[in-house]
Order: structure tokens, then C-alpha cells, then sequence
């Protein structure tokens, strides 16, 4: 320690500078659910589909949207000698590169399982092979009979393509949306939106910019003009690096917002996977048509309804759903005067009584201009503002999906033989209004030996990730599913044919991290989620009830005519009575149908 | 019951219960079998003949009923494979008769019987519906117990003197109806649960010195035990003592050979001895014999054995009984005849058992 230099707070003072938001995430992109290339490709496609749903709903437009992933290429490197082979899989199909050149492909042969690809260069035969490993292609090269070794298989790049025909953005705000994180319309206010804090899209951006160097491409179209813009982000600014912009008139008049973006990220298509995320997004909005084109091949999420979902209402911040935070921020950016003005003017349900009582409590002179509160004082203001009763803010603000759409939504995505919805009424945690759904579909082409998937959503978006962490689970786990005849050991998910679809629809979804993947356990938002749970699981019941009965009904036949010969067989010995004779007059009775053993329930066998 | 006595009624007592399944069947109806209920809800004691008898509650077996159809198939197999063995004249054990009986399913995996105690309850029911004992149907238990004394049977046209049979003395057959006492010269019958014990005793010359039969099983007695000390009590009046371990599963193997067992209540009269009498271990004896520090803790299990036990009807009104559970029930222990040896490797045979007979010390 004695020979290290001290440091003076004048020099740390030097070293400390302001971290912009963008520098902030770029050093913590799993907070935005980047963490790693499978994921950052489904958030991404989250970012750009979130705001297009949102802003055609604002809109009123029927969404119609087309999204399209293609794979640029891929490489994988092999120790060649001393030096490096490299297999680069462009448009699904390899090139060969060996010490920096290009190899030339004389052949391809095509059988069942692999397809091998013949090179030659530098007066040396190589052959790539590719076969399939659960879904994954893999290459492996080889030469003169021996297997090269792998090197490593560095990730793919795609290009990421989002269109909608929504209504555009504005030219002066395009690059403000797409180039600066925290900067949206969704923040300041309080209204069920897919996207809240204005980080979504341009934290994509950034990760693109980041794994392949590319800048963004964006065309928005409004009814008047069309803005083309290609940009980067400028991270120690936290603002838009404007490339290319060129603004033309729309002529067509057909609005719509197309980006553009390319990225480093693995490409699956199960489980928590683009694909799982568009089909659920498809159940839960049934009025928006989605083209997918990606390296799979295409695929149509048809429309189901051609209704719009109700608009939601925007509402002022409920006086207990504040926190000392915000209460700040709202405080600085108030356009009220006084105090007075800012509790009845900027929150919900007070009023004038309710206002001076608030005021009364922390001792504040109601004539205060807000932004000059001191820390204490808006300590002491909230303090004041949870302990006087004010009402509950109104609930009809939020937009459902609403119990037809519900089974419309899981009818069109999942192959199942019954489904239930149910939406509860809106209701209040800490000063937000919410509203839970439950959608369940049962039998059908749902595996019956798994347990139940759970698919969860909060405003309309799906959560694909940290679902233990949420209360949709916690909740479903929590509930009686034996009551409904599904079965389940105690404190898990249900086993069985079933799929499980909840809802959380709030102004104000508290979200347990900013990735926004899991619901935070709050008493009451888990006592609505039960109680959902359990009516859609009462109306479940009597339809598997009702296939219990017929599948016993089944399996006694079935078990009787298994025991028949044996019976037969053991009389035959018995009593020297053909076999035969005996067998047919016992498949009379159960033609006849026998009453199969309901008698005599009372007397108990021993 | 069964007064069934020869071979013919036998057989036509099977053949009756196949042709009632047969016409039932021939005429449209649910195939059917009455079972007497061997539960303990079904037995009684009966004071005046001090056993256990059967109550009259049966229940229908159907064969279109989900939860009977396996067990009527097993019953009526059971029937098929006991009028087999009758017309062969051959006999066949329990193991042997469950592979008989085992058959797989057409097109299934289900086997008929899939583990002997089903082949097992499927022939102690038809004991009961064809009123012929499991003996009668040529099915046998396996061969469990030893004896020796100085008696000599005829068993099978063989002269067997229990005296002059070395040291693992005469296996008693699990079928004793046809063996014939030909000369009784022993005094009473001292029945072990335990072989250990009774190697002890054969080895010390027990039976010479105090001139009696010693008997023993491994556990519960079988039926061939229980029948041969029955008919030894009763054709020769020698009077039964019985050791066990002190223990309540001990004392209940007591409480079988004396008053009967629930499962076998229809035959007590063929199996009971409503005179034998208990001679060790007793509560007293672990105080006596100073066999404290060979106490074994009490499981929760013991302790609700000892409990059903200490209700059953048969022990409720004795007053030397409920005072020998009460004493257990505190020392919240169990003991075992082998520990007797920590006093002396014959101390058993030269010390406790002569005591205990001299002093009629026992419980009845």
C-alpha cells in the first residue's frame, strides 16, 4: 500500500464524467434482454413488432405487418495444417476458403441424410459435409479422407426486417425515436401500451450496431412525405449519427414504417424461440396479420377478427401507484403553478378536500411552486399523499382482449379440441389499474404426458423468458387443478393436454426487471390471477369430465374383451363347455350393453 | 364349514361353481360369484367357543365391473386349476399353482396374476365359495416348520419316529389330514416362533428332559403347523405352550394359534386351540430374568400394533392380557427370546423353561 500514489479528489474528480444511457447499456445489454444471440434476436423482433402493434392501434389501422429474417452467413474455421480453412454458409449454402482463398467446388453430391460438396485448391481435394443434428446444420470438412478439427463456429448474421402499415413517424422525430434511448411518448404517461420506456427499438439498434458495425435503415412513410434514413447511434451522446436522410412527398399516400437492421444472433425454432414469439403474439392479437419470412421458410399468421381492440384510455397517475421518483420528476416537469394546482391538475381522483388534506399532513405551504421542493419535502409530500384516503382510480381505462377474441386468438394457433376464456373485471394494485385474463385449451394435439405450458402476456406482448420468476406462474402452480380434473402434484403446473394463456393488462406493468420478462408477486395481482384461473378452470371442467366419462366408458369395453377368452378358457377347464360358444354369448351381453358395474357399488369388494 | 370330506364332493363342488358362471351367462345376466368378506369387519369371537368365527356378509363379485372383472377371472382360473390337480390326482404348491395360473393377456401386457398374494387370496376365496379347504383342492404351503420329540406317525405308508431324526429333526408337510399317530409318549408341546430358539432347545434335548414336543415355524405358523398341534391337542389332550418374542407381532402369533386368524376365520375350528396357553416373554419374565438392558425402542408402528391388539375382542375381557400390553406400553420396548442367552448359553433350556413349567407360570 506504501508505494502506492494516493490520488487526490481533484484527480478523481477528473476521471468522473457524465455516463450517457446509451454508454450505460451498451456495458449492460443483458438488461435489455440482449445476453445472449438467441435471445437478441427474439428481443429485436420484440422492439420492432411491439411498436408497430402499438402504433396502429393508436392509429386505428388494422395491422398488417411482414417480417423478414435472412440469414447473411455463417462461418465456421478448421485448422488446415498451420493454417486456417474457413467454411462460410452464405445463402444456405458453404463456400470453402483455404489459407485466405477462395477453393474451387467441382462437385455435389445429394443423398438422404448429408450433402457433400467436393473442392479443390492449392492441388489438394477437400469435402465439405453437412448433415443435420436436431434441426442444426453442421459442416464438417475433411481432406484426403481426414477430418480436419474444428476450430470454432463463430455466430451467424442476419438481417432483420420490420414493415408495418402503421401510420409513420413524423421526419424530425425519426431519428430522435430510432437514435436516443429513454426517448418516447410512452413514458410520460400512463396508458396500457406494449412498449413503456422508450428504450426498446433503439437498444436494438444499438446491439446491431454493435455486433456487425452496420447502421440502421428506416423508411417512414406518413400520409404527407417519406423519410429514408440510414443512421448509428452515437453512444457517448446517447443521440442519432444521421448517415443518409432524403425526404420525399408520399404520392401513394399508403403509410407504413419499414426497418432495417442487421445483427450477430443464433437463429432457433423451438422454444423460446422468433417463432414462439410470433405465434403467440398472433394469439393475442388476432386483428393483426403477420407475414414471417424467415430462414425456415414463410409463414402467414392469418387475421381472425377484423375488429379493433378497444382503445385504452390514458390516465394521470394514481397518488398511491407513485413512488418518490417519479413524484419527482413529475414535480420538475409540472406546468401547475402551485401545489394545490399540481396534486388536483396531475394525479388522478384528487381532489380539491383530498388536496388540502395531503397538504395538511406534510406541513408544505399549499402556494409552494412545485419545482422548488426540496428533497425533504417531497419525501415528506408523499408520505402525506399515501396516508389520506383518496378513491380508487377508475378501471375502464384498459384494453382486454376480451373473452371471444381470447378463444379466437388460441383457436387459429393451437390444434386443441376445447377452450375456455375468461376476463376478469378490472381491478387496482398500488394505485394502477389492472385487469387479468385466462385463456386454457385442452386435448387435441397437446402432448397428455408433459406438463401444461404456461404462455404468458402483459399488455398484449408476450414474456417468453424468467417464467419462473413470475406471478402468472406462482399463481398457476398455486391453484387446485385437481379440482378440475387435470392432474397435478402440489405446487407445480398442471400435467397433461392443457395450455395455459395469461393476461395482465395494467397501465402499469411492474415488471421485475427491465428485460420485462416476468411479472413482479404482488398479493393482489396474484389473488386476480387465481381467481381467473379458477373460473376458466370451472367452465373447463365440465368438458373433461365429460371425456372422462366417455374414455372409461371405452376403457371397461376394452378391458372386458381382454378378460373374455380368459374367462372362457378358465370355464372351458371347468365345466368342459366349448371355449368358442362361451366367448360369443359374452360378447352378446356387452353388445347388449351391460349395465358395466355401477351395481352393487355399495357393497364393498374385500 | 367345509364338511366337504372326499374327493367326488370336491370336484363337483367346482364343477357347480363354473356351471352357475355358465348360466349366467346363458341367460344374458352379469356372471357373478358370492364371496364370503374376510375382513375384520366380518369376524367375530365367540365366547362360547372361544375362536374366531366368520360373520355371514359376502360380497358380489361381477364380471363386468371394472374393479371385479380381475378378481372373478382369478377365482374362477383357481377353480379350473384346483379341478385340474383333482383329476390328475397331483398336488401342486402355492408358488407353482400362481405359475399356473399366470397367463398373459391376448394382445396386452396384463398378466392374469402378476404376484403370488393374488393367486393366493384367488384360492383362499374359492376355499370359501366351493366350501373345500386348500388342502381338499391339492394345493399346499410351503413346508416351514420343525419337530421333534417322541412321537411316532405313519405318514405316507413311512414310519417317522420324531426322536431318532438327528439334528434337524422331522419338517412338518404343509397337508397333515393323513398322517397317523402311532405312539404319543410325550407330555405337552412347546411351540416356538422362532427356529433359533428351537435349534437351541433340540440341541439341549429338551424334549427328553422334560419329555415333550417342541415345534417351531419361522414366524407365523403355517396351516400344516397349526392343523398337526390341533390334532396332537385334541386326539392325544397334550397340552400347548407357546414362546415368542416379547413383542406385539410375537404375541399375536400367539393370539393365531389360539383364537384363529381373521383371514382364515371360516376355518378356526380345524385350526384353533382355544387351550393353549402363553408361556413367554412376558413382561414379568423381562423383570425376573433381568433382560432390561436387551430392551429394543418401541417404532411408531409397535405402538399402533400393540394398540389394535389390546382391542381386538379376544384380549379386551382378559385382565392378565391387558395388563401384560399396559406394562409393554411403558416400556415402550420389545424384547427377543435369543437375548434369554445373555444369562447363559443353556440357560433357556436348563433355567427358564423348567421354572416356567414347573410354577405353571403362564397367561392364558
Amino acid at each position: 500500500m506504501a508505494n502506492q500514489k494516493t490520488l487526490s479528489a481533484e484527480e478523481m474528480g477528473k476521471a468522473m464524467r457524465e455516463v450517457s444511457v446509451a454508454e450505460f447499456f451498451e456495458k449492460n445489454r443483458h438488461l435489455l434482454g440482449y445476453e445472449n444471440p438467441t435471445k437478441a434476436l427474439v428481443t429485436i423482433l420484440k422492439e420492432i413488432v411491439d411498436n408497430s402493434l402499438d402504433a396502429c392501434d393508436e392509429a386505428g389501422i388494422l395491422p398488417n405487418m411482414k417480417i423478414t429474417i435472412k440469414e447473411l452467413e455463417t462461418k465456421v474455421m478448421y485448422n488446415v495444417g498451420d493454417d486456417l480453412g474457413e467454411v462460410i454458409i452464405q445463402e444456405r449454402k458453404p463456400i470453402l476458403k483455404i489459407k485466405d482463398r477462395f477453393a474451387k467446388l467441382e462437385e455435389t453430391k445429394k443423398t438422404d441424410d448429408k450433402i457433400e460438396y467436393f473442392y479443390s485448391a492449392g492441388g489438394k481435394n477437400y469435402t465439405v459435409t453437412e448433415t443435420k443434428v436436431e434441426d442444426e446444420k453442421v459442416y464438417k470438412i475433411s481432406s484426403n479422407g481426414q477430418e480436419l478439427k474444428l476450430m470454432k463456429v463463430p455466430l451467424g448474421r442476419f438481417r432483420i426486417i420490420g414493415e408495418d402499415n402503421g401510420p409513420g413517424i413524423i421526419s424530425k422525430n425519426v431519428t430522435l425515436a430510432f437514435g436516443k434511448l429513454l426517448y418516447g411518448s410512452k413514458f410520460h404517461r400512463l396508458r396500457q401500451s406494449r412498449g413503456t420506456q422508450g428504450i426498446g427499438i433503439s437498444g436494438a439498434i444499438l446491439y446491431s450496431q454493435l455486433t456487425t458495425g452496420k447502421p440502421a435503415k428506416i423508411v417512414s412513410k406518413t400520409e404527407k412525405e417519406i423519410t429514408d434514413v440510414e443512421m448509428r447511434i452515437d453512444v457517448s451522446k446517447n443521440l442519432a449519427q444521421v448517415l443518409s436522410q432524403d425526404i420525399t412527398k408520399n404520392k401513394e399516400g399508403k403509410t407504413g414504417l419499414v426497418v432495417e437492421m442487421e445483427a450477430e444472433a443464433r437463429y432457433i425454432e423451438r422454444g423460446q424461440s422468433v417463432l414462439e414469439f410470433l405465434k403467440q403474439t398472433a394469439i393475442a392479437n388476432p386483428h393483426a396479420k403477420i407475414t414471417y419470412d424467415g430462414p425456415g421458410g414463410k409463414i402467414v399468421f392469418e387475421r381472425a377478427t377484423n375488429d379493433l381492440p378497444k382503445q385504452p384510455k390514458e390516465i394521470k397517475p394514481h397518488p398511491y401507484g407513485v413512488e418518490v421518483g417519479i413524484l419527482t420528476r413529475l414535480l420538475l416537469t409540472t406546468s401547475s403553478k402551485n401545489l394545490l394546482h399540481f396534486l388536483t391538475n396531475d394525479f388522478s381522483k384528487i381532489g380539491k378536500s383530498s388536496a388540502h388534506e395531503i397538504i395538511k399532513v406534510s406541513k408544505i405551504d399549499s402556494r409552494t411552486k412545485p419545482n422548488s421542493l426540496k428533497h425533504e419535502d417531497i419525501e415528506k409530500l408523499y408520505r402525506a399523499m399515501q396516508t389520506v384516503k383518496i378513491p380508487s382510480p377508475p378501471t375502464d381505462v384498459l384494453s382486454p382482449m376480451g373473452e371471444n377474441f381470447l378463444v379466437e386468438g388460441l383457436k387459429k394457433e393451437i390444434e386443441a379440441d376445447n377452450f375456455v376464456a375468461v376476463s376478469r373485471p378490472p381491478t387496482v394494485y398500488r394505485g394502477n389499474p389492472f385487469q387479468v385474463e385466462v385463456g386454457l385449451a385442452y386435448g387435441g394435439k397437446l402432448p397428455r404426458d408433459q406438463t401444461a405450458q404456461l404462455i404468458r402476456f402483459a399488455n398484449k406482448v408476450p414474456l417468453l423468458y424468467h417464467q419462473s420468476d413470475c406471478a402468472t406462474f406462482e399463481a398457476a402452480s398455486d391453484v387446485d387443478w385437481k379440482r378440475y380434473g387435470i392432474t397435478q402434484s402440489s405446487g407445480s403446473l398442471p400435467q397433461g393436454p392443457i395450455l395455459i394463456l395469461i393476461h395482465f393488462a395494467s397501465v402499469w406493468v411492474p415488471y421485475t426487471s427491465e428485460g420485462k420478462q416476468a411479472i413482479a408477486d404482488y398479493p393482489e395481482i396474484i389473488k386476480e390471477i387465481k381467481l381467473a384461473i379458477q373460473d376458466a378452470g370451472r367452465k373447463l371442467s365440465h368438458y373433461i369430465h365429460e371425456q372422462t366419462h366417455l374414455r372409461e366408458g371405452q376403457l371397461r369395453k376394452e378391458i372386458f374383451e381382454k378378460y373374455i377368452p380368459e374367462l372362457a378358457e378358465s370355464l372351458e377347464k371347468l365345466t368342459d363347455e366349448n371355449k368358442q360358444k362361451i366367448i360369443s354369448e359374452l360378447e352378446k351381453i356387452i353388445k347388449k350393453g351391460v349395465s358395466t358395474g355401477k351395481q352393487d357399488r355399495d357393497k364393498k369388494e374385500s | 364349514m367345509f364338511q366337504l370330506e372326499n374327493k367326488t364332493e370336491t370336484k363337483k363342488s367346482l364343477k357347480k361353481v363354473g356351471e352357475k358362471v355358465l348360466k349366467d351367462i346363458e341367460t344374458g345376466n352379469n356372471p357373478s360369484l358370492e364371496v364370503p368378506i374376510r375382513a375384520l369387519s366380518n369376524v367375530k369371537f365367540d365366547e362360547k367357543s372361544k375362536m374366531l368365527t366368520m360373520g355371514k356378509a359376502t360380497a358380489m363379485r361381477y364380471f363386468f365391473n371394472v374393479a371385479h372383472v380381475r378378481k372373478f377371472v382369478q377365482t374362477v382360473e383357481a377353480a379350473a386349476v384346483a379341478k385340474e390337480l383333482l383329476d390328475v390326482d397331483k398336488h401342486l404348491s402355492l408358488r407353482e399353482a400362481f405359475y399356473r395360473m399366470k397367463r398373459t393377456l391376448p394382445d396386452s401386457n396384463i398378466n392374469l396374476v402378476d404376484e403370488q398374494v393374488e393367486s393366493n387370496q384367488a384360492i383362499e376365496d374359492l376355499e370359501l365359495i366351493s366350501n373345500a379347504s386348500r388342502e381338499l383342492l391339492h394345493i399346499n404351503a410351503n413346508k416351514m416348520g420343525s419337530v421333534a420329540g417322541k412321537v411316532v406317525v405313519e405318514d405316507k405308508g413311512d414310519r417317522v419316529d420324531w426322536s431318532k431324526l438327528g439334528s434337524g429333526g422331522w419338517s412338518i408337510p404343509s397337508n397333515v389330514e393323513e398322517i397317523e399317530f402311532k405312539k404319543v409318549n410325550a407330555k405337552f408341546i412347546i411351540y416356538m416362533e422362532k427356529a433359533a430358539e428351537w435349534e437351541r432347545l433340540h440341541e439341549d434335548k429338551v424334549w427328553e428332559k422334560l419329555n415333550c414336543v417342541i415345534v417351531s415355524s419361522q414366524g407365523q405358523a403355517t396351516r400344516g403347523i397349526r392343523r398337526i398341534l390341533q390334532r396332537l391337542h385334541i386326539e392325544h389332550k397334550l397340552p400347548i405352550y407357546v414362546l415368542t418374542d416379547f413383542d406385539p407381532y410375537g404375541w399375536y402369533i400367539y393370539s393365531v394359534l389360539k383364537f384363529g386368524s381373521i383371514s382364515l376365520a371360516h376355518i378356526s375350528e380345524r385350526l384353533a386351540i382355544p387351550e393353549a396357553k402363553f408361556l413367554g416373554l412376558t413382561a414379568d419374565d423381562i423383570e425376573k430374568y433381568d433382560l432390561k438392558k436387551h430392551l429394543i425402542k418401541f417404532e411408531e408402528v409397535d405402538f399402533k400394533r400393540l394398540d389394535q391388539i389390546a382391542n381386538y375382542d379376544w384380549f379386551k375381557n382378559s385382565k392378565d392380557w391387558q395388563r401384560q400390553f399396559k406394562l409393554m406400553k411403558n416400556m415402550r420396548s420389545k424384547a427377543e427370546l435369543a437375548a434369554l442367552s445373555s444369562k447363559g448359553i443353556t440357560f433357556i433350556s436348563e433355567k427358564y423353561l423348567p421354572e416356567k413349567i414347573k410354577n405353571r407360570d403362564f397367561i392364558d
